[in-house]
Protein backbone atom coordinates (compact mmCIF):
# COMPACT_ATOMS: atom_id res chain seq x y z
CA UNK A 1 0.00 0.00 0.00
CA UNK A 2 1.19 3.50 -0.68
CA UNK A 3 0.85 6.00 1.79
CA UNK A 4 -1.85 7.36 0.90
CA UNK A 5 -4.06 3.93 1.77
CA UNK A 6 -1.67 3.36 4.94
CA UNK A 7 -3.45 6.40 6.69
CA UNK A 8 -6.65 5.67 5.38
CA UNK A 9 -6.18 1.71 7.05
CA UNK A 10 -4.98 3.48 9.68
CA UNK A 11 -8.02 6.16 9.96
CA UNK A 12 -10.88 3.27 9.56
CA UNK A 13 -11.51 2.87 13.09
CA UNK A 14 -12.46 6.57 13.47
CA UNK A 15 -14.39 6.73 9.95
CA UNK A 16 -16.64 3.46 11.79
CA UNK A 17 -17.18 5.74 14.75
CA UNK A 18 -18.60 8.71 12.73
CA UNK A 19 -20.41 6.17 10.44
CA UNK A 20 -22.24 5.14 13.75
CA UNK A 21 -22.83 8.46 15.15
CA UNK A 22 -24.46 9.53 11.72
CA UNK A 23 -26.20 6.95 10.37
CA UNK A 24 -27.45 5.09 13.62
CA UNK A 25 -26.70 1.15 12.30
CA UNK A 26 -24.38 -0.90 12.32
CA UNK A 27 -24.49 -1.58 9.11
CA UNK A 28 -25.31 1.63 7.60
CA UNK A 29 -22.32 3.23 9.44
CA UNK A 30 -19.93 0.50 8.15
CA UNK A 31 -21.59 0.32 4.02
CA UNK A 32 -21.33 4.46 4.31
CA UNK A 33 -16.87 3.94 5.17
CA UNK A 34 -16.75 1.57 2.36
CA UNK A 35 -18.80 3.97 -0.05
CA UNK A 36 -16.63 6.76 1.23
CA UNK A 37 -13.36 4.77 1.24
CA UNK A 38 -13.83 4.17 -2.79
CA UNK A 39 -15.11 7.44 -3.62
CA UNK A 40 -11.71 8.49 -1.66
CA UNK A 41 -9.55 6.20 -3.74
CA UNK A 42 -11.44 7.70 -6.91
CA UNK A 43 -10.49 11.09 -5.97
CA UNK A 44 -6.92 11.07 -4.25
CA UNK A 45 -5.71 13.44 -6.98
CA UNK A 46 -7.83 15.81 -5.12
CA UNK A 47 -6.45 15.56 -2.05
CA UNK A 48 -4.04 17.63 -1.16
CA UNK A 49 -0.72 16.41 0.36
CA UNK A 50 -0.20 17.79 4.06
CA UNK A 51 -3.81 18.83 5.04
CA UNK A 52 -5.70 16.82 7.18
CA UNK A 53 -6.74 13.34 5.57
CA UNK A 54 -9.43 12.77 8.02
CA UNK A 55 -11.41 15.91 8.17
CA UNK A 56 -11.08 15.29 4.17
CA UNK A 57 -12.41 11.72 4.56
CA UNK A 58 -15.63 12.93 6.70
CA UNK A 59 -16.65 15.40 4.09
CA UNK A 60 -16.86 12.93 1.66
CA UNK A 61 -18.84 10.53 4.19
CA UNK A 62 -20.98 13.28 5.25
CA UNK A 63 -22.06 14.01 1.85
CA UNK A 64 -22.50 10.48 1.08
CA UNK A 65 -24.80 10.03 3.66
CA UNK A 66 -26.88 13.14 2.35
CA UNK A 67 -27.00 11.51 -0.85
CA UNK A 68 -28.43 8.06 0.79
CA UNK A 69 -31.11 10.26 2.86
CA UNK A 70 -32.01 12.07 0.04
CA UNK A 71 -33.09 9.02 -1.88
CA UNK A 72 -34.62 7.11 1.03
CA UNK A 73 -36.82 10.10 1.52
CA UNK A 74 -35.98 10.78 5.09
CA UNK A 75 -33.73 13.92 5.14
CA UNK A 76 -34.19 15.89 8.43
CA UNK A 77 -36.83 13.54 9.99
CA UNK A 78 -35.85 12.79 13.24
CA UNK A 79 -36.62 8.87 13.98
CA UNK A 80 -37.49 8.86 17.86
CA UNK A 81 -38.74 5.46 17.91
CA UNK A 82 -35.22 3.91 16.53
CA UNK A 83 -33.54 5.65 19.47
CA UNK A 84 -35.97 4.51 21.90
CA UNK A 85 -35.81 0.65 20.89
CA UNK A 86 -31.70 0.69 20.73
CA UNK A 87 -31.05 0.00 17.49
CA UNK A 88 -27.53 -0.43 18.81
CA UNK A 89 -27.31 -4.43 18.45
CA UNK A 90 -22.75 -4.29 19.40
CA UNK A 91 -22.02 -6.94 21.54
CA UNK A 92 -20.46 -5.00 24.66
CA UNK A 93 -17.10 -6.86 25.19
CA UNK A 94 -15.33 -4.03 26.62
CA UNK A 95 -17.45 -2.29 29.23
CA UNK A 96 -15.05 -2.35 32.38
CA UNK A 97 -18.93 -1.72 34.83
CA UNK A 98 -22.30 -1.56 33.77
CA UNK A 99 -22.64 1.74 35.07
CA UNK A 100 -20.37 2.97 32.10
CA UNK A 101 -22.08 0.68 29.44
CA UNK A 102 -25.62 2.00 30.30
CA UNK A 103 -24.45 5.53 30.29
CA UNK A 104 -22.44 4.97 26.74
CA UNK A 105 -25.54 3.54 25.19
CA UNK A 106 -27.85 6.54 26.84
CA UNK A 107 -25.44 8.96 25.00
CA UNK A 108 -25.73 7.10 21.72
CA UNK A 109 -29.42 7.06 22.22
CA UNK A 110 -29.25 10.76 22.84
CA UNK A 111 -27.22 11.39 19.88
CA UNK A 112 -29.08 9.41 17.54
CA UNK A 113 -32.36 11.00 18.14
CA UNK A 114 -31.03 14.60 17.01
CA UNK A 115 -31.84 16.29 13.98
CA UNK A 116 -29.53 15.60 11.41
CA UNK A 117 -28.27 19.08 11.31
CA UNK A 118 -27.33 18.92 14.76
CA UNK A 119 -26.36 15.04 15.20
CA UNK A 120 -23.55 15.51 12.49
CA UNK A 121 -22.41 18.60 13.77
CA UNK A 122 -22.08 17.08 17.51
CA UNK A 123 -20.56 14.11 16.07
CA UNK A 124 -17.77 15.78 14.47
CA UNK A 125 -16.82 18.28 17.61
CA UNK A 126 -17.72 16.13 20.26
CA UNK A 127 -16.76 12.72 19.50
CA UNK A 128 -14.57 13.29 16.77
CA UNK A 129 -12.65 15.91 18.40
CA UNK A 130 -12.75 18.86 15.17
CA UNK A 131 -11.78 21.93 15.56
CA UNK A 132 -15.36 24.86 15.41
CA UNK A 133 -13.63 25.58 12.29
CA UNK A 134 -12.63 21.66 10.70
CA UNK A 135 -15.60 21.26 11.42
CA UNK A 136 -17.40 24.22 9.85
CA UNK A 137 -15.11 23.71 6.74
CA UNK A 138 -16.24 19.77 6.65
CA UNK A 139 -19.84 20.78 6.53
CA UNK A 140 -19.42 23.87 4.33
CA UNK A 141 -21.18 26.62 6.70
CA UNK A 142 -20.34 29.28 8.33
CA UNK A 143 -18.47 28.74 11.80
CA UNK A 144 -21.66 30.64 13.48
CA UNK A 145 -24.34 28.12 12.04
CA UNK A 146 -22.08 25.40 13.11
CA UNK A 147 -21.92 26.96 16.54
CA UNK A 148 -25.79 27.00 16.79
CA UNK A 149 -26.25 23.81 15.64
CA UNK A 150 -23.84 22.90 18.76
CA UNK A 151 -25.49 24.89 21.40
CA UNK A 152 -29.62 23.16 20.64
CA UNK A 153 -27.67 20.00 19.98
CA UNK A 154 -26.25 20.10 23.23
CA UNK A 155 -29.25 21.58 24.83
CA UNK A 156 -31.47 18.78 23.70
CA UNK A 157 -28.95 16.24 24.91
CA UNK A 158 -27.98 17.65 28.22
CA UNK A 159 -32.37 17.79 28.62
CA UNK A 160 -31.73 14.04 28.14
CA UNK A 161 -29.11 12.61 29.58
CA UNK A 162 -28.23 14.88 32.33
CA UNK A 163 -31.18 14.85 33.70
CA UNK A 164 -31.53 10.99 34.01
CA UNK A 165 -28.25 11.28 35.44
CA UNK A 166 -29.41 13.65 38.22
CA UNK A 167 -33.14 12.10 39.04
CA UNK B 1 -21.90 37.96 35.97
CA UNK B 2 -24.40 36.35 32.87
CA UNK B 3 -21.97 34.79 30.05
CA UNK B 4 -24.43 33.53 27.12
CA UNK B 5 -24.25 29.91 26.43
CA UNK B 6 -22.26 29.98 23.14
CA UNK B 7 -19.34 31.75 24.94
CA UNK B 8 -19.59 29.24 27.46
CA UNK B 9 -19.72 26.18 24.83
CA UNK B 10 -16.46 27.58 23.23
CA UNK B 11 -14.58 28.19 26.65
CA UNK B 12 -15.49 24.11 27.48
CA UNK B 13 -14.75 23.27 23.90
CA UNK B 14 -11.15 25.16 23.96
CA UNK B 15 -11.82 27.79 20.92
CA UNK B 16 -11.31 30.55 22.83
CA UNK B 17 -8.60 32.85 22.52
CA UNK B 18 -6.13 32.96 25.85
CA UNK B 19 -7.68 36.31 27.04
CA UNK B 20 -11.19 35.16 26.53
CA UNK B 21 -10.59 32.50 28.33
CA UNK B 22 -8.71 33.80 31.14
CA UNK B 23 -11.90 36.31 31.58
CA UNK B 24 -14.20 33.29 31.80
CA UNK B 25 -11.87 31.54 34.33
CA UNK B 26 -11.92 34.52 36.11
CA UNK B 27 -15.07 34.83 36.46
CA UNK B 28 -16.16 31.54 37.58
CA UNK B 29 -13.58 31.75 40.24
CA UNK B 30 -16.25 34.44 41.49
CA UNK B 31 -19.50 32.87 40.56
CA UNK B 32 -20.26 29.09 42.16
CA UNK B 33 -23.74 29.23 39.79
CA UNK B 34 -21.58 29.49 36.87
CA UNK B 35 -18.71 26.99 37.78
CA UNK B 36 -21.96 24.86 38.49
CA UNK B 37 -23.32 25.55 34.78
CA UNK B 38 -19.60 24.71 33.44
CA UNK B 39 -19.26 21.89 35.03
CA UNK B 40 -22.32 20.44 33.81
CA UNK B 41 -21.28 20.88 30.27
CA UNK B 42 -17.60 19.60 30.77
CA UNK B 43 -19.99 16.32 31.73
CA UNK B 44 -22.36 16.41 29.53
CA UNK B 45 -18.96 16.74 26.73
CA UNK B 46 -17.23 13.61 28.65
CA UNK B 47 -20.67 11.17 27.91
CA UNK B 48 -21.16 12.47 24.47
CA UNK B 49 -17.22 12.28 23.96
CA UNK B 50 -17.37 8.29 24.72
CA UNK B 51 -20.34 7.34 22.39
CA UNK B 52 -19.77 4.25 19.89
CA UNK B 53 -16.20 4.05 21.81
CA UNK B 54 -15.78 0.76 21.64
CA UNK B 55 -15.39 0.70 18.11
CA UNK B 56 -12.07 2.09 18.14
CA UNK B 57 -10.74 -1.04 19.59
CA UNK B 58 -12.10 -3.43 16.62
CA UNK B 59 -10.34 -4.57 13.73
CA UNK B 60 -12.00 -3.00 10.99
CA UNK B 61 -14.23 -5.73 9.26
CA UNK B 62 -12.04 -7.44 5.88
CA UNK B 63 -14.58 -5.72 3.36
CA UNK B 64 -13.54 -2.42 4.31
CA UNK B 65 -10.27 -3.45 3.65
CA UNK B 66 -11.15 -4.76 0.60
CA UNK B 67 -11.03 -1.84 -1.17
CA UNK B 68 -7.16 -0.86 0.09
CA UNK B 69 -3.90 -2.56 -0.63
CA UNK B 70 -4.89 -4.45 -3.49
CA UNK B 71 -4.61 -1.94 -6.12
CA UNK B 72 -1.11 -0.91 -5.32
CA UNK B 73 0.44 -3.67 -3.57
CA UNK B 74 4.41 -2.49 -2.68
CA UNK B 75 6.17 -5.69 -4.36
CA UNK B 76 10.33 -5.35 -4.48
CA UNK B 77 11.57 -5.60 -7.72
CA UNK B 78 12.45 -9.17 -7.42
CA UNK B 79 9.21 -10.16 -7.07
CA UNK B 80 8.04 -8.38 -9.87
CA UNK B 81 10.67 -9.63 -12.25
CA UNK B 82 9.44 -13.09 -11.02
CA UNK B 83 5.96 -12.09 -11.67
CA UNK B 84 6.42 -10.96 -15.48
CA UNK B 85 7.25 -13.57 -18.17
CA UNK B 86 10.36 -13.02 -20.73
CA UNK B 87 12.78 -10.63 -20.83
CA UNK B 88 12.29 -7.46 -18.16
CA UNK B 89 12.47 -4.10 -19.35
CA UNK B 90 14.34 -2.52 -16.65
CA UNK B 91 17.04 -0.15 -18.20
CA UNK B 92 17.98 2.31 -16.04
CA UNK B 93 15.56 1.95 -13.34
CA UNK B 94 16.86 2.54 -10.02
CA UNK B 95 15.96 0.08 -7.47
CA UNK B 96 13.94 2.66 -5.44
CA UNK B 97 12.47 4.03 -8.20
CA UNK B 98 11.35 1.01 -9.62
CA UNK B 99 9.42 0.24 -5.92
CA UNK B 100 7.61 3.72 -6.16
CA UNK B 101 6.67 2.70 -9.66
CA UNK B 102 5.65 -0.97 -8.90
CA UNK B 103 4.06 0.57 -5.47
CA UNK B 104 1.72 2.52 -7.16
CA UNK B 105 0.96 1.24 -10.56
CA UNK B 106 1.07 -1.99 -10.75
CA UNK B 107 -1.89 -3.16 -12.92
CA UNK B 108 -4.49 -5.78 -12.62
CA UNK B 109 -7.20 -6.14 -14.39
CA UNK B 110 -9.58 -3.13 -13.80
CA UNK B 111 -12.95 -3.29 -12.65
CA UNK B 112 -15.65 -0.68 -12.35
CA UNK B 113 -15.12 -0.09 -9.12
CA UNK B 114 -11.07 1.57 -9.21
CA UNK B 115 -9.78 3.72 -11.78
CA UNK B 116 -7.93 2.01 -14.33
CA UNK B 117 -4.02 1.90 -12.88
CA UNK B 118 -1.64 4.44 -14.98
CA UNK B 119 1.04 1.48 -15.83
CA UNK B 120 0.15 -2.52 -16.14
CA UNK B 121 2.06 -5.68 -17.08
CA UNK B 122 0.97 -7.29 -20.11
CA UNK B 123 3.18 -10.39 -21.15
CA UNK B 124 7.15 -9.40 -20.70
CA UNK B 125 6.36 -5.18 -21.18
CA UNK B 126 4.73 -2.52 -19.14
CA UNK B 127 2.48 -0.26 -20.52
CA UNK B 128 0.28 2.80 -20.02
CA UNK B 129 -3.21 2.49 -19.21
CA UNK B 130 -6.13 5.09 -18.03
CA UNK B 131 -5.21 8.69 -17.79
CA UNK B 132 -1.87 8.02 -19.00
CA UNK B 133 -2.40 6.19 -21.82
CA UNK B 134 -5.19 9.35 -22.91
CA UNK B 135 -2.11 11.55 -22.18
CA UNK B 136 0.06 9.97 -24.37
CA UNK B 137 -2.45 9.52 -27.10
CA UNK B 138 -3.83 12.81 -26.91
CA UNK B 139 -2.30 15.64 -25.17
CA UNK B 140 0.01 18.12 -26.45
CA UNK B 141 2.97 19.72 -24.70
CA UNK B 142 2.14 22.81 -26.55
CA UNK B 143 -1.11 23.11 -25.36
CA UNK B 144 -1.39 21.22 -22.08
CA UNK B 145 -2.37 23.29 -19.11
CA UNK B 146 -2.63 21.69 -15.44
CA UNK B 147 -2.96 18.02 -16.79
CA UNK B 148 -2.35 15.41 -13.89
CA UNK B 149 0.11 13.77 -16.31
CA UNK B 150 2.30 16.35 -17.75
CA UNK B 151 3.84 15.69 -21.34
CA UNK B 152 7.41 16.30 -21.80
CA UNK B 153 9.34 15.91 -24.87
CA UNK B 154 8.22 13.73 -28.15
CA UNK B 155 10.58 12.42 -30.45
CA UNK B 156 11.02 9.44 -32.99
CA UNK B 157 13.68 6.80 -31.61
CA UNK B 158 16.10 4.87 -33.75
CA UNK B 159 13.62 2.36 -34.56
CA UNK B 160 11.18 4.41 -35.76
CA UNK B 161 8.79 4.58 -33.10
CA UNK B 162 7.44 7.41 -31.68
CA UNK B 163 8.08 8.18 -27.71
CA UNK B 164 7.28 10.62 -25.45
CA UNK B 165 8.68 11.75 -21.83
CA UNK B 166 5.80 12.10 -18.77
CA UNK B 167 5.21 12.87 -15.41
CA UNK B 168 2.53 11.99 -12.82
CA UNK B 169 1.65 14.78 -10.36
CA UNK B 170 1.97 12.20 -8.30
CA UNK B 171 5.79 11.84 -8.38
CA UNK B 172 6.83 9.55 -11.15
CA UNK B 173 7.94 10.37 -14.58
CA UNK B 174 9.29 8.23 -17.52
CA UNK B 175 9.49 7.41 -20.98
CA UNK B 176 7.09 5.47 -23.47
CA UNK B 177 7.10 4.69 -26.41
CA UNK B 178 4.20 3.59 -29.08
CA UNK B 179 4.38 -0.09 -30.23
CA UNK B 180 1.30 -1.32 -31.70
CA UNK B 181 -1.57 -1.32 -29.79
CA UNK B 182 0.23 0.71 -26.43
CA UNK B 183 2.52 2.78 -25.05
CA UNK B 184 5.05 0.35 -23.46
CA UNK B 185 7.26 2.22 -20.53
CA UNK B 186 10.99 2.15 -21.33
CA UNK B 187 11.94 3.78 -17.74
CA UNK B 188 10.14 4.86 -15.03
CA UNK B 189 11.45 7.07 -12.24
CA UNK B 190 10.27 8.76 -9.00
CA UNK B 191 10.92 12.72 -8.81
CA UNK B 192 11.13 14.41 -5.75
CA UNK B 193 9.13 17.39 -5.23
CA UNK B 194 6.35 16.39 -7.03
CA UNK B 195 5.52 19.29 -8.47
CA UNK B 196 5.78 19.73 -12.09
CA UNK B 197 6.87 23.18 -13.43
CA UNK B 198 4.07 25.02 -15.36
CA UNK B 199 4.43 26.35 -19.15
CA UNK B 200 4.98 24.51 -22.62
CA UNK B 201 7.86 23.40 -23.11
CA UNK B 202 8.61 23.62 -19.48
CA UNK B 203 10.18 19.97 -19.01
CA UNK B 204 13.59 19.95 -21.12
CA UNK B 205 15.24 16.70 -21.32
CA UNK B 206 17.55 18.43 -18.87
CA UNK B 207 14.52 18.12 -15.86
CA UNK B 208 14.11 15.03 -16.26
CA UNK B 209 15.50 12.41 -13.75
CA UNK B 210 18.51 10.67 -14.62
CA UNK B 211 17.33 7.42 -15.50
CA UNK B 212 14.44 9.30 -18.15
CA UNK B 213 17.35 11.35 -19.41
CA UNK B 214 19.73 8.76 -20.05
CA UNK B 215 17.10 6.63 -21.78
CA UNK B 216 16.13 9.65 -23.87
CA UNK B 217 20.00 10.17 -24.92
CA UNK B 218 19.79 6.30 -25.87
CA UNK B 219 16.89 5.91 -28.09
CA UNK B 220 16.27 9.50 -29.83
CA UNK B 221 16.71 9.80 -33.43
CA UNK B 222 17.71 14.01 -34.41
CA UNK B 223 15.97 16.82 -32.22
CA UNK B 224 13.01 15.80 -30.32
CA UNK B 225 9.82 17.42 -31.95
CA UNK B 226 8.56 20.55 -32.21
CA UNK B 227 4.74 21.99 -31.85
CA UNK B 228 3.76 21.09 -35.19
CA UNK B 229 5.82 17.91 -35.75
CA UNK B 230 3.97 16.85 -32.23
CA UNK B 231 0.46 17.62 -33.70
CA UNK B 232 1.55 15.78 -36.64
CA UNK B 233 2.26 12.73 -35.10
CA UNK B 234 -0.68 12.97 -33.16
CA UNK B 235 -2.77 13.18 -36.13
CA UNK B 236 -0.81 10.18 -37.50
CA UNK B 237 -1.57 7.99 -34.13
CA UNK B 238 1.68 8.07 -33.35
CA UNK B 239 2.50 5.69 -36.39
CA UNK B 240 3.98 6.05 -39.74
Amino acid sequence: MDTFETEIVALLPRLRRFGRSITRTVDDADDLVQIAVERALARRRQWRVGTRLDAWLFTIMKNAWIDQTRARGRRGQVVESDAGTGVWQVADRSQPSADSHLTARAAEQALASLPEDQRIAVALVLVEGLSYAEAAAVLHIPQGTLTSRLVRGRAALGARLLEEANP
Amino acid sequence: MNIPEERLMAFVDGELGPTEQEAVAAAMAEDPALTARIESMRRLRRLIAAAHREVLEEPPPSHLLAGLGERGDVVDLAEARARLRGPVPWRAIGGMAACLAIGLLIGRAPTERRPSPLLATRGGDIIAGGVLAEALDKQLASTQRDEAVKIGISFRARNGRYCRTFTVRSGLAGLACRESDAWVAQTTASTSGGVAPSGPYAMAASDLPPPVATAVDAMISGAALDARGEAQAKARGWRD
